[in-house]
């Protein structure tokens, strides 16, 4: 039985295939040990997003140069390997011309930077945190935590909107008030609310803007800053605010209204 | 219930178990109570900070309405301190008259921002340090933008200052600590100080024995309408008369870059 392994281990072929997988393995270690390093070293200079994509290049450069030995190991001529792509190359690149459009994406997003990991952004009616952004799609986690993969082309198509992207947020209120109430009042009143709310920032000011008149009530605009963090939360504190104070002095917010009026045939 | 003036709040105190003590300090209502195993600890805000000095009293139990917060020990440590602290942000205030140095002179202000206070305990042995319960502030601030543009600044707190000019106007208010500012104007322009930014997490505190809490001084020089001003910290001089005990480092060290940001940023010129 010895003797049989032995003869079989002596036979060049049986060797050659041993060793190319020995060194498909050394691949997979030795790539990921620089990947390792690549993130190491870049860590303090680089964005997250720019490590994460030296990291993958790095890893697939350093296996595919072990696959080509490997290969070459076991008999495969690399040039003819590579000849034999370039022909396959313009079958794939016919076939697969919606990846190729979305790796180039991907290449202009990476270079272009209009969001980073972690970043809250806005696609279509898509509002999602960045989880990752690879050559072929940018992931996105919603708020409803629900997995968004986007391809690239299309966010290269599309506009995007970054809502993380400057530290402070401008909230524009719309509200209407019934015709008969005093127009400065609701301005002073508007102010104080938004100043009294700590959340509200002093400084860009609140603006107050007298839109028109509308079909059933004097429309507004109130815009007040906040702070990116706190966005939400004044929006929800404003609106409750202001709906006290308004209940409080007597201002009414009206609602569209139809007047019906009922007459009998007979009166005819 | 018996009340008591205490000027000179943030001494160490002794709690006996389930001695519960209650606190007036500015707007702000806070109550401590020692158990065996847990210390509880509620705040309550009463809107009206006029009220001085902090009043101090012996309470049988925290209030039903008020939710304390429990801190756990196995044996809970019997001594409890009150420190003070500056807040952690910068502190923008707006005068609430226009004022206005002519080119060439100096002015002072003592302009004071709410301290937030710090509910400590002793450390347990000598080789760790105090445990901080709780930090609370003795009055929220609303929140502002302090830049040249809504994309670049700082958020700060905003208040509002009378900018008084005499040391004999001050109002003692032991939750308020009061920082000197001077400012010269070495510009051949009016210099409108609408806005002064005070960087209190630079700052550190003191107090007093008559319970008025201080901050280093700040110096400011404007040179041109374009890079507004220089500033530098003083070390505290306005009460080397009075015994001044330090009270709470600066929150965070003046690094380099904080001094240009703040080189640009500390008055803001008349805005039309």
């Amino acid at each position: 039985m010895a003797d049989f392994i032995l003869t079989w281990l002596q036979h060049e072929q049986l060797r050659n295939i041993l060793l190319a997988i020995l060194s498909v393995i050394l691949g997979f270690l030795i790539a990921s040990i620089a990947a390792r390093a690549v993130e190491k070293t870049f860590k303090s200079n680089f964005s997250q997003h720019h490590i994460v994509l030296f990291k993958r290049l790095v890893y697939w450069l350093v296996l595919a140069l072990f696959i080509a030995s490997a290969l070459n190991q076991v008999g495969f001529s690399l040039s003819v390997i590579l000849g034999a792509a370039g022909v396959l190359s313009v079958a794939i690149g016919f076939a697969s011309q919606t990846s190729a459009s979305n790796i180039i994406s991907g290449l202009f997003l990476i270079g272009e930077k209009p969001f980073q990991l972690g970043d809250t952004i806005k696609v279509g009616s898509t509002i999602g945190e960045v989880l990752s952004i690879d050559l072929l799609s940018v992931k996105l986690r919603t708020f409803d935590n629900l997995f968004v993969r986007i391809p690239n082309e299309s966010l290269i198509k599309s506009e995007v909107t970054n809502l993380t992207r400057f530290p402070i947020r401008r909230f524009d209120l719309k509200l209407g008030v019934a015709y008969k109430e005093n127009i400065r009042q609701v301005r002073e009143l508007l102010l104080q609310v938004a100043d009294n709310n700590p959340l509200s920032l002093d400084d860009p000011a609140p603006v107050f803007m007298f839109l028109g008149f509308g079909e059933s009530s004097l429309d507004i605009q109130f815009s007040v800053w906040a702070k990116r963090e706190k966005f939400r939360e004044l929006r929800n504190t404003l609106h409750e605010d202001i709906k006290v104070a308004f209940d409080a002095a007597g201002i009414e917010i009206p609602f569209p209204q139809r007047s019906v009026i009922l007459t009998h045939a007979n009166d005819k | 219930m018996t009340s008591t003036a205490n000027s000179v709040w943030w001494q160490p105190m002794t709690f006996a178990i389930n001695q519960c003590q209650g606190f007036r300090i500015g707007a702000l209502q806070l109550y401590l109570q020692r158990q065996a195993k847990q210390w509880l600890i509620a705040t309550d805000n009463l809107g009206d900070d006029t009220k001085v000095p902090v009043q101090q009293y012996n309470v049988e139990m925290i209030p039903g309405h008020l939710q304390p917060q429990r801190y756990m020990f196995t044996k809970s440590p019997n001594v409890c301190r009150l420190v003070p602290q500056l807040l952690d942000r910068s502190v923008v205030v707006k005068t609430l008259q226009p004022v206005s140095i002519p080119p060439g002179e100096q002015a002072t202000f003592y302009i004071s921002s709410p301290v937030c206070i710090s509910v400590v305990l002793p450390a347990a042995n000598a080789e760790k340090s105090e445990l901080i319960l709780t930090d609370i502030a003795v009055q929220r601030l609303s929140d502002t933008w302090f830049g040249p543009s809504t994309q670049i600044g700082e958020l700060c707190y905003a208040d509002k200052t009378h900018a008084r000019h005499s040391q004999a106007e001050l109002k003692c208010r032991p939750h308020r600590a009061i920082t000197p500012v001077q400012v010269h104007n070495l510009s051949e322009q009016m210099l409108a100080v609408d806005k002064i930014s005070i960087p209190v997490p630079l700052l550190a505190l003191y107090g007093d024995l008559n319970g008025n809490l201080w901050t280093d001084g700040l110096t400011l020089h404007h040179k041109s309408s374009q890079s507004l001003a220089s500033f530098k910290i003083d070390k505290l001089s306005i009460t080397t008369q009075q015994a001044a005990t330090m009270l709470s480092p600066p929150r965070k060290k003046a690094e380099k870059h904080n001094l240009i940001r703040a080189f640009t940023d500390m008055l803001s010129d008349q805005r039309g």
